[in-house]
């Protein structure tokens, strides 16, 4: 590169070059992630959350938003009534039953991300079909109408393997197709499951049966809001521990 | 430097003389080609950058969801077999909803201007549909059809799979 006395750069690359070409690549490195349906919020979350798992950090803050209290009763729980919700959850000897078609929400976590999980869930058959269970997450209830997510494992009859998805209910309806959807896992027992859990961070929802992730989904309608069960309508559902924790806890 | 090396003052009469490196580069004629070549670099890139920014666009339909005025959305809505179906249809600003007449028939009048997500619903199940209002405008929709088979046990909810 020749260079006057002067010290003025007359020839080769200037810092306005390098900036503008800099520039460039990012934006069609970002561009060219997103036309391929690469998120690069869940890239960076994705990244930071195993950096931290490596390092072996903990979030700072751990809390405990609730933790099986049903002996405390079922008035902590706002039950929907009406319309497509014609069961009841019930509080029996320190469990949560809930009749077919029973959905109810947790008056006191109202949240953006946290983690759900409910454990040792007996589902008795009522009737053959649309046996399932759900959680609910970031849910508003407005009088009878659901606005919220859920997860769900549903076994429309005898003759179906069931189906597990996340969903979107806006106004009192579920909107399909679901947000994500996939078959249960090989060997699923419908009628008793060990963990069912979701976790709620940002625009993204991952499930776990048992310990085992199964489904993911991505939506960015609700940005909070309370967790809750609901039963379908073939089953009735027994649930002995149900807690709600923030991300990251043990 | 030895004394007898030092350059005279007479060498100096006409100010003081340029360095020799100095002299070569005042001789060449100045580099264009490689700067030209940095400015072609930027310019492909800008272009491969805008492109991907329309694609994404185009893809997303990420379009602005808010402009000035109102619109009206009309449509109908069917069943599988063609029978008119008595929908609800919820816009996604405020509480803005309208329930088709019985041949099926909708009219959403003053929806504000942009992108807006329909949401037919019928028998607590709901589809979602993308539209674009213009203000003083009317969009049709078309013929919308929604599953007509009640879930078994009539517990009435649409089937969907």
């Amino acid at each position: 590169m020749g260079r006057q006395r002067n010290g003025h750069c007359s020839t080769g690359q200037g810092v306005i070059e390098y900036a503008l070409i800099l520039a460039l690549l990012a934006a069609v490195a970002v561009l060219g992630l997103s036309a391929m349906g690469v998120s690069l919020q869940n890239v960076f979350g994705e990244v930071i959350s195993a950096l931290s798992v490596l390092g072996g950090q903990q979030p700072p803050s751990c809390e405990v938003f609730y933790q099986s209290q049903f002996d405390r009763g079922i008035n902590e729980w706002y039950q929907l009534k009406g319309g497509l919700w014609s069961g009841k959850w019930r509080n029996i000897a320190g469990k949560m039953v809930g009749d077919p078609l029973a959905a109810a929400l947790l008056k006191s976590v109202n949240q953006a991300d946290y983690v759900v999980t409910a454990e040792s869930i007996s589902l008795e058959k009522v009737r053959d079909t649309y046996r399932g269970f759900a959680l609910i997450f970031r849910a508003a209830a407005l009088g009878d109408q659901l606005e919220s997510y859920m997860f769900e494992f549903e076994k429309k009859n005898a003759a179906d393997p069931g189906l597990m998805y996340f969903s979107k209910w806006v106004r009192g309806y579920q909107v399909f197709p679901p947000l994500a959807q996939a078959g249960v896992p090989a060997n699923f027992d419908w009628d008793k499951v060990q963990q069912m859990r979701v976790v709620v961070q940002g625009d993204t929802f991952i499930a776990y049966i048992n310990g085992q992730e199964v489904l993911r989904a991505h939506d960015s309608t609700y940005a909070q809001g309370y967790v809750g069960m609901a039963v379908n309508y073939g089953s009735r559902a027994t649930v002995s521990n149900f807690s709600v924790t923030s991300i990251g806890c043990p | 430097m030895p004394l007898e090396d030092s350059p005279s003052l007479e060498e100096y009469r006409q100010g003081i003389p340029p360095l020799p490196e100095e002299i070569g580069s005042m001789e060449k004629p100045p580099r264009r080609t490689g700067r030209l070549g940095w400015w072609l670099a930027i310019a492909a890139l800008g272009v491969v950058a805008l492109a991907l920014a329309v694609w994404n666009v185009l893809r997303t339909g990420n379009v602005p969801n808010s402009e000035a005025g109102f619109g009206e959305v009309v449509g109908r809505v069917v069943d599988a077999a063609g029978n008119p179906v008595r929908a609800e249809i919820l816009v996604d600003v405020g509480d803005m909803r309208v329930q088709a007449e019985p041949d099926g028939r909708f009219r959403l009048t003053n929806v504000p201007a942009g992108r807006r997500a329909l949401l037919i619903g019928y028998m607590y199940m709901a589809r979602e549909y993308f539209v674009t209002v213009r203000a003083n405008t009317t969009v049709d929709v078309g013929q919308i059809t929604m599953p007509s088979s009640v879930r078994e046990g009539g517990y009435g909810r649409l089937e969907w799979r």
